[in-house]
């Protein structure tokens, strides 16, 4: 007990923080995010023999499944790119928009015990949990990278877009995750919409099936679609497949909005949700 | 910036906090109005005391103070780095070790790895478990969570502390060490806020804040606003009860509690050489005891003992104390007179409890004889607690000194013999 006190003035109203001040004490906390990233490691891979190598036997058996099934018995092919990547960047893209989705959306309800004892801006927490989600997408990589080298894909100038297709990809798990979050503090309704978004969500995305097999007219829908236009993007970043489409740009522009704006609604809302078991 | 007075941690202006609770009934919003234009500000290092009944709204400043909930209307300004310790180890994962969990809390609460690591060892040693601080904590009785957490707390560097009613944590030696932190911080140049209704805890504090209905009733340095409180909180409903402060008898005492053997008639206290206008500190009392015996077939001893209002026990005296027992076994009315020394008890409200002992002739004979009797073998027939609630004012003709002023927590202050020598 020997610094001198800090002279940093902390004000509680009764309005909410402007989206400046509420940047700034999301900046403040910034150590937060990674804190509770790590916290949600650690008890995941903690009292297992395996550790965190466990995160790579869910990609590595979906892989090995779905190239089996789709790959060899269906003989679903994508052209010069072999099924087998095709699958795993699909499932890629796929994994980090659910589980941002899942675990993003309860994590309000999850730490509520916390909110109600200590004060943070409560964005955090979907904020962590995106990071965790990027810790294991950066884990699964290691089993994409191998595969890529086999089948003799290089580095491409393309590559330097990756932070962009995460921010994207990122961006759409985070447009429903806000709203769900923030009126899910009440009336739970939303959460039981969540399963239908995952999972019928990847048969309306190109993750197994190849677009080039739908009918025409389905192929124009599947652009209103964000994650189909992610997981183009994520393909096309890594070994050119496809061309540059238009509607991606147009995509990131519409779910940068929604996000944005569920976040605005999110904090709105934030200051009530300790209030409310 | 926030413009602050320099000399205060914390300002509270016009706060108030309303609860809402949406389709509760059909008639729509149901309201409740916690807190209440509650306005007030804290120096640095100052401590205060939030004191109240259930539901006056003690938790609810905090929490809003804490940053926690929002206010509904007014503002709150804080200066400084808050620890808001409205539950001890609210921070804490039960999947993860005790090492992990000092990193997980001291982060929560605003510190970087860097800072804790420094501390980590002192943290671990102060909690005294150190043996098992790589096991989850999952796997802690619930003494080692609390003095884990505990120590965490002790050893980060806060400018405010809130406290919610942490401190009856495990065991009587750490509660020695949470005691000792405690006043540690009160003493220093740390302020100090704290929500309980543990008068040993509130009293240690400067300041005292009384919350009656999320109103604030009183807010100062003055000590007799929390004995007040205390007092209203004991006698308050109760009409029948009164705190005596001058000459008084009592002749009505619950009767629910009758026993075959003997019947409470009345109690008188007075001071014969007091003003008559209130007792003064510096009198003798003289407590009379009028009572019937309704049974021929034993016989009966006077107990007294004087508690305070938490009921902790000031004193307690019988004749049995210094002379043998009662022989008398008759029927009729009888008087037992107690004489207290004058300069004894301090200016505060005590509480006279009067029990009767049966056969206590009997049972310490046989004890002479067989070795086979104690104490506890002694048989209360009838017990009036709270029989008189009496309450001196300092007064004294022989010291200038005013000991009211120093606001000794202590039922009693005697003059004993003391000599002062010079060698």
């Amino acid at each position: 007990m020997s610094s001198p006190p800090s002279e940093q003035v902390t004000l509680f109203t009764s309005k909410p923080d402007s989206v400046r001040e509420y940047l700034k004490k999301i900046y403040r906390h910034r150590g937060l995010i990674w804190v509770f990233a790590m916290r949600d490691l650690k008890v995941k891979y903690s009292q297992t023999l395996l550790g965190i190598s466990w995160s790579l036997v869910q990609p590595l058996t979906a892989l090995l499944i779905f190239t089996f099934l789709f790959g060899y018995v269906l003989k679903w092919s994508a052209g010069e790119l072999p099924y087998s990547l095709y699958v795993l960047s699909g499932l890629l893209g796929w994994n980090f928009f659910s589980y941002i989705v899942y675990a993003g959306s309860g994590s309000v309800q999850e730490s509520s015990s916390i909110i109600r004892k200590i004060y943070f801006p409560k964005s955090i927490l979907p904020l962590s949990k995106t990071v965790v989600a990027l810790i294991e997408l950066v884990l699964s990589l290691t089993i994409l990278i191998p595969l890529m080298i086999y089948f003799g894909y290089g580095l491409s100038w393309r590559m330097l877009l990756l932070p962009g297709v995460i921010l994207f990809n990122a961006l759409c798990a985070l447009s429903p995750v806000f709203w769900v979050a923030a009126f899910g503090y009440r009336k739970r309704d939303l959460f039981h919409l969540l399963p239908f978004l995952v999972y019928f969500g990847i048969w309306l995305t190109p993750v197994f099936f190849v677009t080039d097999m739908l009918p025409e007219q389905v192929i124009d829908l599947l652009a209103w679609n964000p994650m189909a236009s992610v997981v183009d993007v994520w393909r096309w970043m890594l070994f050119g497949f496809g061309t540059f489409q238009m509607h991606w740009l147009i995509s990131l522009l519409a779910v940068t909005l929604v996000c944005g704006a569920g976040m605005f609604y999110f904090h709105r809302k934030e200051g009530e949700f300790s209030d409310h078991g | 910036m926030v413009e602050m007075d320099k000399a205060n941690a914390i300002e509270v202006h016009g706060l108030s906090k309303c609860y809402t609770r949406v389709g509760a009934s059909e008639s729509g919003t149901h309201e409740l109005w916690a807190l209440r234009d509650v306005s007030f500000s804290v120096k640095r290092g100052d401590s205060v005391g939030i004191f109240g009944h259930n539901g006056s709204g003690k938790s609810t400043l905090l929490k809003v103070l804490a940053g926690v909930t929002k206010p509904t209307h007014g503002t709150i300004a804080i200066r400084g780095r808050v620890a808001s310790i409205l539950d001890i180890g609210s921070g804490f994962h039960p999947e993860l070790s005790g090492r992990d969990n000092i990193y997980l809390n001291s982060n929560v609460l605003g510190f970087s790895k860097r800072e804790t690591s420094k501390l980590e060892q002192e943290i671990i040693e102060f909690s005294g478990i150190s043996e098992f601080i790589d096991e989850p904590v999952k796997n802690y009785s619930s003494g080692m969570f609390l003095r884990l957490a505990f120590s965490i707390l002790a050893h980060l560097d806060f400018d405010v502390y809130l406290f919610d009613e942490v401190f009856s944590v495990g065991d009587a030696q750490f509660e020695a060490k949470v005691n000792k932190t405690l006043r540690e911080l009160i003493e220093s140049d740390r302020t100090v806020i704290l929500v309980s209704h543990q008068m040993s805890a509130l009293v240690k504090q400067n300041t005292y804040l009384h919350l009656r209905s999320g109103v604030v009733q009183s807010f100062g340095k003055n000590q007799e606003t929390l004995v007040d409180y205390l007092t209203e909180s004991v006698v308050g409903t109760d009409d029948h009860i009164k705190v005596a402060t001058a000459n008084t008898e009592v002749k009505e005492f619950d009767t629910a509690k009758a026993a075959p053997e003997v019947r409470l008639s009345e109690i008188k206290l007075h001071q014969p050489d007091g003003n008559g206008d209130f007792f003064r500190t510096d009198r003798e009392f003289v407590l009379d005891v009028f009572y019937e015996k309704l049974d021929t077939n034993c016989t009966l001893d006077v107990f007294v003992s004087i508690t305070d209002l938490q009921d902790n026990v000031v004193l307690f005296t019988s004749p049995l104390v210094s002379a043998p027992p009662n022989e008398w076994s008759d029927a009729g009315a009888y008087q037992v007179q107690c004489t207290f020394p004058s300069s004894f008890f301090n200016a505060r409200v005590m509480v006279l409890n009067i029990s009767f002992i049966k056969n206590a002739k009997d049972r310490l004979n046989a004890g002479a004889e067989s070795d086979a009797s104690d104490l506890n073998s002694l048989e209360t027939c009838l017990t009036v607690h709270r029989a008189l609630f009496f309450k001196p004012t300092y007064r004294s003709d022989q010291v200038s000194l005013d000991l009211s002023k120093f606001e000794i927590n202590s039922g009693l202050v005697p003059a004993f013999k003391w000599k002062q020598m010079k060698h």
